[in-house]
């Protein structure tokens, strides 16, 4: 490769590894790849594409997708879904930690983020568990793990921004997320059953009789049928992805403040302008990654990546091989929104070579990507549960080994056997054959 | 000074969380009204895409402001929390990169609104001039500047404190 694009993809790293805010650095490493290298582009024009690059119907999903996370978390929507959960597999060994685990997936079903997941959960989660008689290993392993499930589980931000620069299917890259979030909240379930099931420091609940967890249900029935709305609504073609999020949005609203009535009408300009912010941190992103982008696109770099990988590597295989642990050691320094748009359009033109689906690729992304969130020694998650337990790194890093290993194990079985996800989205008539047209950013 | 930056702070604030609030809420409502007049009465707003469309580029670029202030930017801390000695003078440092980069916003989006009010361009369906459009990204560049300067006078100040205790 050239030396310049070697120039200027180290200022990147450096830049962002000296804590310069992500956008910041990819726009203005873009800039400088145009100005000392090619500079009769004009910068006016570089700083329109980043305009303009938000100028996207397809984002309003983000926004409003965060906004019901918000309202779910500052209500009563997710403490309820938690208690439904509970009452249904706590008298279970180990069952608290298995509603933990589920509580992430379903609180995923809504939000689409690790790290509020982390929050949200962590923080109530962990300190119950070890009340609970759970060992704190144990519940600060599970708790910084199992949030992945919120990038795993649709609706997913990075699945929406990798629909964006690819154009497969968004329902149908949607569908391919429960399989693995499926599988690994079972086997999270198995571990911790297998890891109590003769405890007896642990507190077991009663096992509850019909009546009461018709209670629990009864209660919990505003905030069960959110996901059913979003999971209805997107994949019937009822609602396209934006209109469910501004349903979701709405019900979850009319939820909190008439039904359950913990959320005050002063709360909701807080809530609003928070979810704002947070959306407007990740989708500034997207433009500075678009002006970084066309640098790329520029000195034709994914096409000489693509050059490079096909001469070195022949199997489709020993390539998926490699993109698991590359991915794995990207998702640990960056978030997944970057990494996906960053790596996303180089990585996306090599898979019609090696014959491999562009949904299924989708998936693996952002499960790869995810797992690299709570990888040692640096993933995200780690410090903000580190935080929360108020437990050291090293402690930490401990503690989510097995998780880490389950995760892996389910990432390589979606890896090498792509029918166990694609079937699903398949069956719904949501999968397309390989179109091999370019994909733009 | 002191005074100064805890008022303009609380001007900005007022601004941009109100700005922010409203502009959210018309494209929630106007989204939502478009799927209930769709399956309620067949009829379709053909406003509602570009309105919302134009709410989300306000609400990204001035919603970055209000991130400098919460310190919810983005960014990778790996070598931060690896090495603490260094989240100073990095600290500093990407605080001088946010203040280039709003002074190319300032300077080249008002260059781009120039640009609009010169060709006398609005858009498709709503007819709003686009200079309105391209005047966020100078009014971002100035909301940045203030906000990053109050930021670092905090930092700044927080460290001497520390150093003095």
């Amino acid at each position: 490769m050239d030396i310049d694009v070697i120039i200027i993809l180290l200022l990147l790293l450096g830049a962002m590894a000296a804590y310069v805010p992500v956008y910041m650095a990819l726009f203005f490493t873009g800039l400088l790849g145009f100005v000392f290298f090619a500079p009769e582009t004009q910068t006016l024009m570089l700083v329109q594409g980043f305009f303009k690059s938000m100028d996207n119907f397809a984002l309003v999903v983000v926004l409003f997708f965060i906004l019901c996370g918000n309202i779910m978390t500052a209500g009563s929507i997710v403490e309820k879904l938690i208690k439904v959960v509970n009452s249904l597999v706590s008298w279970l060994p180990g069952g608290l930690g298995m509603a933990g685990c589920l509580g992430c997936g379903l609180f995923g079903a809504i939000s689409g983020s690790t790290v509020a997941t982390v929050v949200a959960l962590g923080g109530f989660m962990i300190p119950a568990l070890i009340r609970n008689g759970y060992s704190e290993k144990y519940a600060v392993g599970l708790m910084t793990t199992s949030p992945n499930l919120g990038i795993i589980i649709p609706p997913s931000i990075s699945m929406i921004l990798y629909c964006m620069i690819t154009n497969v299917s968004l329902q149908g890259l949607f569908l391919t997320g429960f399989v693995p979030g499926v599988l690994i909240m079972a086997s999270v379930c198995v571990f911790s059953y297998w890891t109590y099931r003769d405890s007896t420091t642990v507190v077991r609940m009663p096992v509850p009789n019909l009546r009461e967890v018709l209670v629990v249900f009864r209660e919990g029935f505003w905030s069960l049928m959110l996901p059913v709305i979003i999971f209805v609504g997107t994949f019937s073609g009822m609602f396209t992805a934006n209109e469910a999020a501004v349903v979701a949005c709405v019900y979850a609203f009319i939820v909190e403040l008439l039904i359950h009535k913990t959320m005050k009408f002063r709360d909701v300009k807080k809530v609003v302008v928070n979810s704002a912010v947070t959306s407007a941190t990740l989708l500034i992103i997207v433009a500075g990654a678009t002006c970084f982008g066309r640098y790329l696109t520029f000195e034709s770099v994914p096409a000489k990546i693509a050059e490079t990988v096909i001469a070195n590597i022949d199997s489709p295989l020993m390539f998926l091989i490699m993109i698991n642990f590359f991915l794995l050691v990207v998702g640990m320094f960056m978030d997944v929104i970057s990494a996906t748009l960053i790596i996303g359009p180089v990585l996306i033109p090599l898979l019609p070579t090696f014959n491999i689906d562009f949904m299924h690729f989708g998936l693996l992304m952002t499960v790869n990507l995810a797992i690299g969130y709570c990888t040692p020694p640096v993933g995200v998650s780690m410090y903000i549960a580190g935080a929360i337990a108020n437990k050291n790194i090293l402690f930490v890093s401990r503690a989510v080994l097995p998780f880490l290993i389950i995760q892996l194990a389910v990432l390589f079985v979606m890896t090498y056997f792509p029918e166990l996800v694609l079937w699903l989205p398949k069956a719904m008539g949501f999968w397309e054959a390989i179109d091999t047209s370019f994909p733009a950013l | 000074m002191a005074k100064l930056a805890v008022l303009t702070d609380k001007v900005l604030t007022f601004f941009e969380e109100w700005t922010l609030f409203i502009t959210v809420m018309v494209a929630m409502i106007s989204l939502f009204f478009n799927v209930i007049l769709r399956y309620g009465f067949s009829y379709s707003l053909s406003w509602s895409e570009e309105l919302v469309r134009e709410v989300i580029l306000y609400t990204t670029f001035i919603g970055c402001s209000v991130a400098i202030k919460n310190g919810s930017t983005v960014r990778i801390d790996a070598l931060v929390q690896l090495v603490p000695v260094l989240k100073f003078p990095l600290a500093m440092f990407s605080h001088l990169v946010n203040l280039a980069f709003a002074a190319v916003m300032i300077y080249f989006g008002i260059q781009l609104a120039i640009m609009q009010v010169e060709s006398k361009q609005s858009t498709l369906i709503l007819d709003i001039p686009t200079v309105y459009l391209f005047a966020i990204l100078p009014l971002m560049g100035f909301l940045m500047v203030v906000r990053v300067l109050i930021v670092m006078r905090e930092e700044i100040n927080a460290r001497r404190a520390e150093s003095r205790s």
